[in-house]
């Protein structure tokens, strides 16, 4: 089942592109969908899973953007980082409070990693520093959306260790 | 265990970006991603049609009563313009009598091609839009790109067959020869990712709030006389040897949905610039 995720994936990127740019303008305070869904998959999931997400919207992103596909995927690290080391932490806490909790942190960190990332790709690390409290924002509302979706997935079962997806 | 797991799953895909770094700067990368570009970028274009009324309504909400009185005072303005624009009808009728009598050649007038926006870069200070049509439309790179109105909305930066890139005139790296309108004192138009500010003009010049810059053909980058933003404030200290003055643009990037890419202006182009154009 490797299709859900790359769907997942594939949906987040096509809608990050085409609906956030329309609501939000400034690219700093735009919450970043793929760290969102990436986020709550790992967290209701395995995080495993999470990384066909994040390579699935890297290649979108990639296809559709000036900057390269790669360099999204390296964006993209943090939020899967995050959520492995977090289940390797505390691999027993699975229970819905938990999972909004892990989501909500890697998401917040991965959308700070993404935008770090793509600032350094894009040469504008410096005036990173004067759009910290939109990047905050943009971490703020990533982690909103990674509980919407952990919410949303709560019926999902979540796998053993081994099972993909 | 588990950490042994996701560390191989973390470096697989640290290991897959790096490749896929590696392989974009090969040749062959380009044709894959245009394709992909073509393939994709009609479903975002057509999401973004969308959703745009909708982020529009939610956005402007509260905006209504202001916008329909706004509404009304443009009314009048427009029916003011009219009967300036039919003054100026006549003048050039007269005119271009007063050249054909004395043999002088008429103006051409400039091609313009419509072009839907379907993408706008989502990278942090990009300020880049992906526009729906390439080199096989007459695209060239440095070619400008006109907003509503006729307002310069930016440059050409990249073109492919059936795409090309366009570099809105707020991105940071660009930088505009214009005009004040009114006085014709010259600066550069700069960007400063969202918004603009005018440069290199020095304290005490003519210049007031209100004032409309239009593009200097200097440099060959821009035909003279296009509208490319108004001045919202001036600004400067004692000490300072040039005013602060900042810029908007006239055209808002987040509502556009088509542009014109005027084709019949060919921009004088570094060899660096000009290399962008894909085959």
């Amino acid at each position: 089942m490797i299709l859900v995720p790359v769907l997942a994936g594939l949906g987040a990127a096509l809608f990050q592109v085409a609906l956030i740019p329309a609501f939000v303008s400034d690219g700093w305070a735009a919450p970043v969908l793929p760290c969102a869904v990436v986020a709550a998959w790992a967290a209701s999931r395995r995080p495993e899973a999470a990384t066909l997400i994040a390579l699935t919207s890297a290649l979108v992103l990639g296809a559709i953007s000036v900057e390269r596909a790669g360099w999204f995927l390296i964006a993209l690290l943090p939020a899967v980082g995050t959520a492995m080391l977090l289940d390797t932490l505390a691999p027993a806490a699975r229970n819905l409070p938990a999972r909004i909790v892990r989501a909500a942190a890697s998401a917040a960190v991965g959308t700070l990693g993404y935008l770090a990332t793509l600032a350094l790709a894009g040469g504008h690390l410096g005036s990173l520093a004067g759009a910290v409290s939109d990047a905050a924002g943009a971490a703020m509302g990533t982690a909103l959306l990674a509980v919407i979706f952990v919410v949303l997935l709560g019926p999902l079962p979540t796998r053993a260790p081994g099972q993909y997806a | 265990m588990a950490g042994n797991r996701s560390a191989v799953w973390f470096s697989g895909l640290l290991a897959t970006a790096l490749l896929l770094l590696a392989a974009s700067a090969l040749p062959p990368a380009r044709p894959i991603e245009e394709q992909a570009r073509a393939l994709l970028s009609p479903v975002v274009g057509g999401l973004g049609d969308v959703a745009r009324p909708a982020a529009n309504l939610i956005l402007h909400a509260d905006e209504l009563d202001q916008l329909s009185s706004e509404n009304a005072s443009l009314r009048l303005e427009v029916e003011r313009l009219e009967r300036d624009l039919a003054t100026l009808r006549e003048n050039q009728t007269a005119q271009e009598a007063t050249a054909a009598l004395f043999g002088g050649a008429r103006q051409t007038p400039d091609e313009a091609l419509v072009a839907r926006v379907l993408v706008r870069d989502t990278v942090p200070r990009q300020t880049v839009l992906l526009i729906g049509r390439g080199a096989n439309d007459g695209v060239l790179v440095g070619q400008p790109v006109l907003g509503p109105g006729g307002t310069l909305l930016g440059t050409i930066t990249r073109v492919e067959n059936s795409h090309a890139w366009l570099r809105l005139i707020t991105d940071e790296d660009a930088a505009v020869a214009v005009l004040v309108q009114s006085s014709r004192t010259p600066g550069a138009l700069v960007g400063t990712g969202a918004d603009l500010n005018l440069e290199l003009v020095e304290r005490g010049a003519d210049v007031a709030v209100g004032d409309i810059l239009v593009t200097s053909a200097l440099g060959g980058r821009y035909p003279a006389g296009l509208v490319a933003g108004r001045i919202t404030s001036v600004d400067s200290a004692p000490q300072d040897l040039f005013e602060t003055i900042a810029v908007e643009p006239l055209s808002d990037p987040r509502r556009l949905e088509q542009v014109l890419v005027l084709t019949s202006f060919h921009p004088v182009l570094s060899a660096s610039t000009g290399s962008e154009v894909s085959p």
